[in-house]
């Protein structure tokens, strides 16, 4: 596989000093082989990065809960001000009652900002660029989300897909419509953030091959294009981590209020 | 911060002093709150905008792979797939409304209970903005 995918980019853009494609960077490369009957399992670049913000993400948070002071540290104000954040987009969303799905969304707004943002550093690995990683975080949210829905409200967490004052003329087609948007959810929500991520990558990595081939002459022109699109880059990592999560809160609250 | 009674080095501020200083600082407040919720217009309006192009795509895309996964079990060719595609591209376009229509609550121009009177000062500058997109 790997082999074929340098082949291939060999083929088509000889301009770096091995064949690093733009699509290098998403190599998926096993560090620890480990195989359970047909199952590849190994153990990649990809879970090194997870384990990485998961660790991160946890020593952010023991260090600035360690010592708990009422004017806070600028550590704990940091954790403090992400919580009241992620706090504030749950009630705004889902009402008083979904703060007990705040740790949910909070983790995972915490495990993409913190994959976009740490992607965005050289020689890293953008997990959130892969769509299986943002198909899975996807159908967890949306599977999870229907299993709510009709633990709380039975079969009339259907009528979700009928809004309020619909004619019964256009009912039935409605309803089609509902049910073909509440399929579209998990693939757009997914989709959203690895064509964000992946797009944004590539444009990188190809301007800044540009700056290689254009040389000392005219190389500044896309290296003043690498810096400007790595600001828009790092903004695009925020904003989509807050609409990953801002979705999920939205999901939740058709599920748990339901109209 | 509260003393009932004025030292005697400073004689107590007069009302009307005290009500001016009041009013600047409500005043301020007013226009920092204010600041704050333009900034947070903003990066809403820049979420929702990022959202729109996707919906569309992926509204197609679900349409078209349901469309295609029932022709090939059914062996009815092209009826699903022509059908779910166009009833796709219905409901990405019906979720892009909902999503303007969200976005205006978050401009205040329609009351809702999402940001309610954080928002409402600046509704009578945004509609025309809105109409053309």
């Amino acid at each position: 596989m790997a082999e074929e995918h340098g082949a291939e980019t060999h083929g088509e853009a000889e301009h770096g000093a091995e064949n690093h494609g733009p699509m290098h960077q998403f190599e998926i490369k096993p560090l620890i082989d480990f195989h359970v009957g047909k199952y590849d399992l190994s153990y990649t670049n990809s879970s090194l990065m997870m384990t990485f913000v998961v660790m991160l993400t946890f020593l952010l948070f023991a260090g600035a809960t360690r010592k708990r002071t009422m004017v806070p540290s600028r550590w704990q104000s940091l954790a403090e001000i992400l919580y009241e954040f992620n706090a504030t987009m749950v009630k705004d969303n889902i009402g008083k009652q979904g703060l007990k799905y705040l740790p949910f969304v909070f983790t995972l707004f915490l495990f993409v900002l913190l994959s976009n943002v740490l992607g965005l550093m050289p020689y890293s690995f953008t997990i959130t660029s892969h769509i299986v990683v943002t198909a899975s975080l996807a159908l967890a949210i949306w599977i999870g989300a229907t299993v709510i829905g009709f633990a709380r409200h039975g079969f009339h967490y259907f009528s979700l897909l009928l809004p309020k004052g619909t004619p019964m003329a256009v009912a039935p087609f409605l309803v089609l419509i509902e049910t073909m948007s509440y399929f579209i959810r998990p693939v757009s929500l997914s989709l959203r953030l690895f064509a964000n991520m992946m797009a944004g990558h590539v444009l990188l990595k190809v301007l800044a091959g540009f700056i290689v081939t254009l040389g000392l002459l005219f190389g500044w022109i896309p290296l003043v294009a690498v810096f400007g699109i790595t600001l828009l880059e790092i903004m695009v990592a925020l904003i989509q981590a807050y609409v990953f999560a801002l979705l999920t809160c939205i999901y939740l609250n058709d599920a748990v209020n339901l109209h | 911060m509260t003393d009932r009674e004025p030292t005697p080095s400073r004689p107590p501020p007069s009302l009307e002093d005290v009500s001016a200083r009041l009013a600047a600082a409500q005043a301020r407040k007013a226009q920092e709150t204010a600041a704050d919720s333009r900034r947070k217009g903003k990066a809403e309006g820049i979420s929702i905008g990022m959202r729109v192009g996707i919906e569309l795509l992926a509204s197609v895309l679900v349409g078209g792979g349901l469309g295609w996964f029932f022709d090939d079990k059914l062996g009815t060719s092209p009826i699903f797939l022509l059908a779910l595609v166009s009833l796709g591209f219905t409901a990405g376009v019906l979720n892009v409304i909902r999503l303007t229509k969200r976005m205006d609550l978050a401009q205040g121009i329609v009351h809702g209970k999402a940001n309610d009177n954080s928002q409402r000062p600046k509704a009578p500058e945004k509609p025309s903005d809105d109409d053309d997109e």
